[in-house]
C-alpha cells in the first residue's frame, strides 16, 4: 500500500528500473522514454520531500545512515539529469535505477532513529562538507559504471563478440565519460575531506586535530583514485590498467562510505 | 476505389538471371519514353523500377484489361519474344500492394534488408510523377509503400546488423568511436575491398583520409577517390600515430605492421584507441599486435563471422518485419474500401455550407440589414441550424462504416442530400460549383 510521498517514489523507482531494465533487453524508444518519466516524477517527489525533511528539522536530512542513503540516490540522479543535457546516456539508466532502488529500500528497512542534534550539525561546514562528499561519491561512482562498461566493451572487441559490443557505447565515449567523471568526483572529494579537516582543525583552536580511523581510510582512497586520475591525465597509463584502478578506488570510496553509515 | 486495377508485372533476382535482367533493363534516359508510350498503348499510369535486381512495372490498367498485355507491352518496348513471359511474375491488387510494400523494405531484396532500394523505388516514383504518367491509385500506394518501407526498418531493426564484410567493418568501428566523419583513416595498400570499405567512412563524412602504397602510381590512384593524402610508404609508422583507423590490404607476403611498431605509436598517441581492419591474406599486422592495450584489430575472418552473424540476426527480423507488412496491406486495403465515405460527406457538407450562404444573403437583403454585426448574427445562426441539421445523419453514416450495408446507406445519403436538386450523380465532384 501507498501511504506517504516515499512510498510513491520507491514505487516509481521500481517503474523506472523496470522499464530500464526492457529498454535494455528490447532497445525501444517508448521504453527509454516511460523510464525517463517514471525517474523524472521519482526525482521531484524525492526532492520534495527531502526539501521538506530539511525544513522541518534544519539540518540537512543526513545525519544517519537512511537519509544519508536517499541522499546520495537524490544525488545520483541530479548528476544524471544534470549531466544528460551535455551528453545523452541513455545506458546509465540501467545501472543507475536498480542502485537506487536498493538504497531507498536498504533506507526504508533501517531504523529511522535520529541521533541527538551535535553542534556541527547546524554549522556551515556540515552542508558544505556533505554536499561536497555525496557529489563526489556520486560523480566517482558514475566513473566507475563507464570504467566498467568500458572493460565489458574491450572484452566484447577482443573476443570478437560483436554483437553483444554493438549494444554498449563506443569504447571512446566510454574512456571520455569515465575521465571526465573521475576528475570532477575526483576533485568534489578532495574538497569534501579538506572541508571536514577545516572544521576539524577549526574546532580544535589549531591543535588537537587527530584523524580518526574513517578520515584514514578515506584518505587511502584518496590516494588510489588520485592515482588512477594522475595516471589519466598524464595519460601515461594504459586504458585497461586505468580503468581497473578506477574500479578499485571507487570501490574503496564506496566501501568506506558504507563503514561511515554504520560508524 | 478498388485495388484490382492494380497490376505489376516483371522480373527480378530470383526467377531470372542477370543476362535476362540486363536485356530488359531501362536506363533513366529511356524510362520516361517508355511510361509515354505506354500512356499511347491504353495504360493510363505507371511507374517503372528498373534495377540491377528488377525490372518491375506498375501499372494501373483500363477496366476489364488482363494484366498480362502488361507483360507483352514490357516486351514488344524492349523487342524481346513473346516467350518471355513465362520468367515474368505478374500480380494484381491485394498481392501487388503486398510486394510493393516488401519490395520497399527491403524484403525482396538479394541482400535481405538493403537500404538502397527504397531509394530506387523513390526515384521510380518521383520520376512518372515529374512526367505525369502516375495515377491517384498508384500515387497513393507509392506514397504508402515508402511509409510503410520506413516504418518497418525502423520498428524491425531489419537493417540494423551488417551483412557485407565491408559494411561489419563500418559497424565495429561504430563500437571504438563515435563520431566517425571526424575519425583519420590511413589506408595500408590498395585493395579494391579496402577502397569499398574506406568509401563508407567516407559516405559518412571522413575527410581525413591518407594512404601509404609500395607503388605511389596506385597510392594517387586511390587518393584521388577519397580525396586523400599520399604518405610515403617508408614513413606509415609515423602515420600510426595519428590515425585512429588502419585499414590494411597490402599483398606482401610478411606483415608490415609489427608488434614493436604498434608498441611504440600507442605510447606516443598516449593509448588513445586504434582500430586496425587487416583484410589482406597473409595478414599484414603482426601476431599478438591484437593483445596491445588499446589495439582493436579484426582480420577479414572476423569481418566475415560479423556478417554471418548479421545475416542470421536479419532473418530473425525479417519475419517481424513480413508480419508488419501483412498488418499494412490489410490497413491499406481497409482505406482504400473506405476512402469513398469520407469524401462523400465532406461534398454533402461543403455543398450545404454553399446553399447556406445564398439564402442567407438573400434574406439578408430582403430585410435590409446591413450592420455587420446584425449579418454575422444571421449568418452564424443559419449555419448552426444547417450544421445540426447534418449532425444527425452524419453521425449514423459514420458509425456505418465497418458495417455491411454501408454502400446502401451511403447512396441513400447521396440522394438525400446531393441527388435532390442537381439530377443524380452529374455534378460529382464539381457540382453546385
Amino acid at each position: 500500500m501507498i501511504r506517504t510521498i516515499g512510498d510513491l517514489t520507491l514505487l516509481l523507482y521500481v517503474a523506472a528500473m523496470a522499464f530500464a531494465f526492457l529498454d535494455g533487453g528490447f532497445r525501444r524508444k517508448a521504453l527509454h522514454l516511460l523510464c525517463l518519466a517514471s525517474a523524472s516524477a521519482a526525482f521531484v517527489l524525492h526532492a520534495a520531500s527531502l526539501t521538506a525533511k530539511w525544513k522541518e528539522s534544519g539540518v540537512i536530512p543526513s545525519v544517519n545512515a537512511p537519509q544519508l542513503m536517499e541522499l546520495t540516490v537524490f544525488f545520483l540522479m541530479l548528476t544524471y539529469f544534470v549531466s544528460g543535457i551535455f551528453a545523452r546516456q541513455r545506458e546509465m539508466l540501467f545501472f543507475l535505477t536498480p542502485i537506487s532502488v536498493l538504497l531507498m529500500m536498504t533506507a526504508g528497512m533501517l531504523p529511522q532513529d535520529l541521533p541527538e542534534t551535535k553542534p556541527y550539525f547546524t554549522t556551515f561546514w556540515f552542508p558544505l562538507h556533505i554536499f561536497l562528499i555525496v557529489s563526489g561519491m556520486t560523480l566517482v561512482l558514475f566513473s566507475f559504471i563507464y570504467s566498467a562498461i568500458f572493460i565489458m566493451q574491450d572484452h566484447s572487441l577482443r573476443k570478437r563478440k560483436q554483437p553483444n559490443a554493438l549494444l554498449l557505447p563506443p569504447i571512446s565515449v566510454t574512456e571520455k565519460l569515465s575521465k571526465f567523471y573521475l576528475k570532477t568526483g575526483f576533485f568534489f572529494f578532495s574538497a569534501g575531506m579538506l572541508s571536514s579537516a577545516a572544521y576539524g582543525i577549526l574546532r580544535s583552536d589549531g591543535g588537537g586535530y587527530r584523524p580518526g580511523l574513517l578520515e584514514a581510510a578515506s584518505f587511502l582512497s584518496w590516494i588510489v583514485l588520485g592515482a588512477a586520475t594522475f595516471g589519466w591525465v598524464r595519460s601515461g597509463m594504459r586504458p585497461r590498467k586505468r580503468a581497473f584502478l578506477v574500479i578499485v578506488g571507487s570501490s574503496l570510496f564506496l566501501f568506506i562510505f558504507m563503514g561511515m553509515l554504520w560508524h | 476505389m478498388a485495388l484490382n486495377r492494380l497490376a505489376m508485372t516483371g522480373i527480378s533476382h530470383g526467377e531470372a538471371p542477370v543476362e535476362t535482367r540486363e536485356k530488359l533493363a531501362f536506363g533513366d534516359d529511356e524510362r520516361l519514353s517508355f511510361l509515354r508510350w505506354l500512356g499511347n498503348r491504353g495504360v493510363p499510369g505507371a511507374v517503372l523500377l528498373s534495377t540491377c535486381n528488377r525490372v518491375e512495372l506498375y501499372a494501373e490498367l483500363p477496366p476489364e484489361t488482363d494484366p498480362l498485355a502488361l507483360a507483352d507491352l514490357l516486351l514488344e518496348n524492349r523487342e524481346l519474344p513473346p516467350d518471355g513471359r513465362n520468367l515474368f511474375r505478374t500480380m494484381t491488387g491485394r498481392d501487388m500492394v503486398r510486394h510493393l510494400f516488401r519490395v520497399a523494405s527491403g524484403l525482396d531484396s538479394m541482400i535481405l534488408g538493403e537500404p538502397q532500394v527504397l531509394g530506387q523505388v523513390k526515384e521510380a516514383y518521383f520520376a512518372s510523377r515529374s512526367g505525369r504518367t502516375i495515377t491517384t491509385q498508384l500515387n497513393l500506394v507509392f506514397q504508402r509503400a515508402m511509409y510503410v518501407a520506413r516504418k518497418v526498418r525502423t520498428e524491425s531493426g531489419i537493417g540494423r546488423h551488417p551483412v557485407t564484410v565491408s559494411y561489419a567493418a563500418f559497424n565495429l568501428a561504430r563500437s571504438v568511436f563515435s563520431e566517425i566523419g571526424a575519425k583519420k583513416v590511413l589506408l595500408l595498400g590498395a585493395g579494391e575491398m579496402a577502397r569499398i570499405i574506406a568509401s563508407h567512412f567516407y559516405d559518412e563524412g571522413s575527410r581525413n583520409v591518407a594512404v601509404a602504397n609500395r607503388t605511389s602510381a596506385r597510392a594517387g590512384d586511390i587518393a584521388s577517390r577519397f580525396d586523400a593524402r599520399v604518405v610515403p610508404w617508408e614513413s606509415f609508422p609515423d602515420e600510426l600515430c595519428r590515425a585512429d583507423l588502419v585499414i590494411a590490404s597490402t599483398a606482401a607476403a610478411k606483415p608490415v605492421i609489427t608488434r614493436e611498431m604498434l608498441l611504440s605509436a600507442m605510447k606516443r598517441r598516449k593509448w588513445a584507441p586504434l582500430m586496425i581492419i587487416d583484410i589482406a591474406v597473409p595478414r599484414n599486422t603482426e601476431e599478438g599486435a591484437g593483445d596491445i592495450d588499446g589495439v582493436y584489430l579484426f582480420n577479414i575472418d572476423d569481418l566475415q563471422r560479423s556478417a554471418d552473424l548479421g545475416l542470421e540476426e536479419r532473418k530473425r527480423r525479417a519475419v517481424v518485419a513480413e508480419r508488419m507488412v501483412e498488418e499494412e496491406v490489410a490497413l491499406y486495403g481497409h482505406f482504400l474500401e473506405h476512402a469513398e465515405l469520407p469524401r462523400l460527406i465532406e461534398r454533402v457538407v461543403e455543398r450545404a455550407g454553399r446553399m447556406a450562404e445564398a439564402e442567407t444573403g438573400t434574406l439578408l437583403s430582403k430585410l435590409g440589414i446591413s450592420g455587420k454585426e446584425e449579418e454575422d448574427l444571421v449568418r452564424r445562426s443559419v449555419m448552426k441550424i444547417v450544421h445540426r441539421l447534418m449532425h444527425g445523419p452524419i453521425t449514423q453514416l459514420k458509425k456505418l462504416v465497418l458495417e455491411e450495408e454501408r454502400d446502401e446507406a451511403a447512396e441513400v445519403f447521396e440522394r438525400f442530400f446531393l441527388d435532390s436538386d442537381t439530377g443524380g450523380r452529374r455534378g460529382g465532384g464539381t457540382e453546385g460549383g
